[in-house]
């Protein structure tokens, strides 16, 4: 998915600028070459992350992996805390070298960094703050376009065409206060 | 055997004379390079440059080259990142470009790390090994033999090392094409004459990103000289691109 695959650069700098400050885990990823491939269900994405020297490098999907992990992103967070691949059952799937696989994963957990915690802070509230942030924008844009387009009568604007407009940005500032709400009930639940 | 002509922007020029036509543009924009660069990009090439260096991943102890180094802005991003073990050389074609590029770096505190050597990124005159990370920033197009330059960068460069290429691009939404086309060649020589008192060789800048292969063809000319796991990322709707390979 070409739109997704636009994050990996900033998702491969965050983490490696993470791994920077675990030499352990940079030395464990050096001695490996191999392509290991994560496959979110629920965002419907796939990427392969390689370990090199200095990190791990992340790709579009490519070459054939050593090892396919496909998941959801609660069950990659999972995992990244440190629960047993086993426990997480059929929210989890391995395909190719199982044992590769949880190397790496161990590896990344050795790292001593929480995982979960900046999983969250990249997936949930920084990526909901910065969706309210576009969708105040788009409604100001279309706000200022109507009323622009009204006092000057130059197009008039099909009131029904702007309302439908107003209406799914309306429907979608409500999921991003439904997804807010569910992140804060998590959250207390987790202290 | 007679060589091939090559290009000069649009124009067809004769093989040999490339390198000396392409430092005549660098030698009259040396010193108003990095303000008609902000002039031009609106300041978006130092995000570039930012995210060109985070890819890289510099390591406290690696050893960087930074070829077509021109005025040092992302020598200067990378050496502040490196460690006491760390070193640093800056390297371009162009005396005049090196030369402004020396002095920023003395006059941020940074020469400690750095040295300078003015070199042709097709021949370049280090051992084989010697880097850890080898950076080229806007230079590329203005190489002659490319594909050259590529297998010149791979010899030096160290096992596990790797290359980075920050580049005009094609952008990919047809509508950004014709606005980005119009802006170069009716505002970008503009600037030139009134900043630089330059309108041609602003003029040769808009010519030579035209001449320049895309990111496909780029990607496969970083495979072909040897590199792997080769990418590039596309900035601001494609207008640049950040190549990567690596040598295992």
């Amino acid at each position: 998915m070409a739109l997704l695959d636009g994050l990996l650069g900033p998702l491969e700098i965050a983490l490696n600028r993470v791994l920077a400050t675990s030499p352990q885990a940079l030395e464990v990823l050096a001695a490996e070459r191999d392509a290991l491939q994560l496959s979110l269900r629920d965002l419907n994405w796939s990427f392969q992350l390689a370990p090199v020297k200095h990190g791990l490098v992340l790709t579009p999907v490519g070459t054939t992996p050593r090892a396919s992990i496909s998941t959801s992103l609660v069950g990659l967070a999972r995992l990244a805390g440190g629960e047993d691949a086993r426990s997480l059952g059929a929210a989890l799937r391995i395909e190719g070298d199982a044992e590769y696989a949880e190397q790496i994963f161990t590896a990344l957990r050795g790292a001593g960094v929480d995982w979960q915690a900046e999983m969250a802070s990249l997936l949930g509230p920084g990526l909901l703050g910065r969706t309210r942030g576009w969708l105040d924008g788009g409604r100001d844009l279309l706000r200022d376009w109507l009323q622009h387009n009204a006092h000057a009568e130059l197009v008039a604007a099909p009131d029904s065409a702007a309302d439908v407009s107003m209406d799914a940005l309306d429907q979608l500032a409500m999921q991003i206060d439904r997804c807010e709400a569910r992140l804060a009930r998590l959250e207390g639940q987790s202290r | 055997m007679s060589k091939p002509s090559t290009h000069f922007g649009y124009t067809a020029v004769p093989w040999d004379d490339k390198p000396g036509r392409v430092a005549a543009v660098f030698d009259s924009v040396a010193s108003r390079y990095d303000l008609m660069n902000d002039l031009m990009s609106l300041g978006v090439h130092r995000a570039w440059k930012r995210f060109a260096v985070d890819l890289a991943c510099i390591q406290r102890n690696d050893r960087v080259l930074d070829l077509a180094a021109g005025t040092g802005d992302l020598a200067a991003l990378m050496a502040s990142r490196l460690g006491e073990r760390g070193s640093l050389v800056m390297s371009d074609y162009n005396a005049a470009m090196l030369g402004e590029g020396r002095d920023r770096i003395i006059d941020q505190g940074l020469a400690a790390q750095i040295r300078y050597v003015q070199a042709d990124a097709e021949a370049l005159p280090f051992a084989d090994d010697s880097f850890d990370c080898i950076t080229i920033s806007f230079g590329l197009r203005n190489v002659r033999d490319k594909e050259r330059a590529l297998r010149s960068m791979f010899r030096v460069l160290a096992p596990g090392g790797r290359l980075l290429v920050l580049e005009f691009s094609q952008p990919r939404h047809p509508l950004l094409a014709k606005i980005y086309d119009a802006y170069s060649f009716e505002v970008i020589p503009r600037i030139g004459q009134l900043v630089a008192q330059d309108a041609d060789s602003y003029r040769y800048l808009a010519e030579s990103i035209r001449v320049h292969p895309g990111p496909d063809e780029l990607q496969s000319m970083v495979e072909a000289a040897g590199f792997e796991r080769t990418q590039y990322h596309s900035l601001t709707g494609g207008i640049v691109a950040v190549h990567r390979g690596y040598k295992f």
